[in-house]
């Protein structure tokens, strides 16, 4: 328990695996989606892709057994266990404030973008691009009728379940507890929660 | 809208151009020949690090298959083109990244392989423009579709000879074309030949 780590709910936090260390990110309280991103930990400009994923896996949605890719399609992360539905999503990119801005708010909204930056920057990294992250526990299912119209459904993910991902490369890692409080992706109630993580190995 | 065939530029078959766009301009991709890609790249003429994003787009339409009407997003979430017509089956892709070297090498080719990451580099340097960032392209005509939720699955691409889709820039912008030089998996019809297309940019 004491290894476990904290990502406060809306804030984002980064960290750093060696190959082969294994990843589990639990959803603490239930329903909470996390935006995930890896980059390779010598070159800033190599990360986790999901256009490239597709690509390599042939699927849209991640499961046991797959390997996501890097923009230069080299082996990043593997899931190895999932306790949850195993629904997470490939095709949403982070929240920013121009999200929040045409969902009507007037104010500052906290967003996965920003939280990307903070969270690099914590660790004295520099970020230079920014990636569309995995969408760990997000629930947007894609119908094949009307042009793939998706759906924004809420977060099956329940209390303590958790994904687990193994490193395929020395990497840079970063998560955002998604401040998304205004489309019900965190659950009907749009409660933004706190979640934890543990590397091992 | 009739365009002259002295207003038609080439997009050589497994090479990359680029151009610029005022807005209000109307750009046609024309499928000259039939069932080739075209990945198309869009970027602010006023800032490259904006560029027209595809998952950006997933949210502002919610679906992933653009149709007549509707606008893509840059990654500021503003609009840069909208499609305006689409004589084509409607049948386009924005879940797929641009083919390189890797996905060459991957697939068993010997030696280089044009591709579309390398061809977007170098139509941008034709036109004076440095590359800062490899966006994923608007895959005009490319035929991947979703099965059970989450399979995707290449297919020959539809779009018949003379076939076309147009779109209208909604700010300056940068636009880049690649005649995807995919011929090891049948993306481009059955008998993966790489073909030419064309394009026109009118007022």
């Amino acid at each position: 328990m004491s290894d476990l780590k904290l990502i406060p709910a809306r804030h984002g936090v980064a960290d750093r695996m060696k190959k082969g260390q294994t990843l589990k990110v639990i959803n603490t309280f239930g329903q909470q989606v996390i935006d995930f991103w890896a980059f390779a930990a010598h070159d800033m400009n190599e990360y986790m892709s999901m256009h490239h994923t597709h690509a390599a896996l042939l699927k849209i949605i991640p499961t046991v057994g797959d390997t996501l890719v890097t923009t230069k399609r080299r082996d990043i992360m593997t899931i190895i266990e999932d306790t949850t539905p195993g629904i997470h999503d490939t095709l949403m990119p982070s929240c920013d404030r121009y999200r929040y801005e045409q969902l009507g708010c007037t104010e500052y909204h906290m967003n996965c973008k920003d939280n990307l930056e903070v969270a690099l920057d914590k660790i004295d990294v520099e970020r230079l691009v920014h990636p569309a992250p995995l969408n760990l526990f997000m629930n947007i299912p894609v119908s094949p009728s009307d042009n793939n119209s998706i759906a924004w459904d809420g977060c099956p993910a329940g209390v303590g379940e958790y994904i687990t991902l193994r490193a395929e490369m020395d990497c840079i890692i970063a998560f955002s507890s998604c401040p998304q409080d205004i489309v019900p992706i965190n659950g009907p109630n749009c409660e933004i929660q706190d979640t934890h993580y543990l590397i091992e190995g | 809208m009739e365009v002259k065939l002295s207003d038609l530029k080439l997009i050589p078959a497994r090479r990359g151009v680029a151009d610029r766009m005022k807005k209000g301009q109307t750009l046609r991709v024309i499928n000259t020949l039939g069932l080739q890609v075209v990945d198309f790249w869009a970027f602010n003429a006023d800032d490259l690090s904006e560029p027209l994003s595809m998952e950006h787009t997933h949210v502002s339409l919610g679906k992933t298959i653009p149709e007549v009407g509707d606008s893509l997003v840059t990654n500021k979430r503003r609009p840069i083109v909208t499609l305006t017509a689409d004589t084509s089956p409607g049948i386009h892709d924005t879940l797929m990244a641009a083919c390189d070297i890797y996905r060459y090498q991957l697939l068993g080719a010997e030696g280089y392989h044009d591709n579309c990451t390398d061809n977007l580099g170098q139509a941008l340097d034709a036109i004076g423009v440095t590359r800062i960032n490899q966006p994923a392209p608007f895959n005009i005509f490319m035929n991947v579709p979703v099965s059970n939720g989450s399979t995707l699955t290449y297919f020959p691409a539809e779009a018949k000879p003379g076939d076309y889709l147009e779109l209208r820039a909604e700010m300056d912008c940068i636009v880049a074309f690649s005649a995807c030089p995919q011929d090891m998996i049948p993306i481009n019809g059955e008998a993966c030949i790489v073909q030419d297309a064309h394009y026109t940019i009118t007022d």
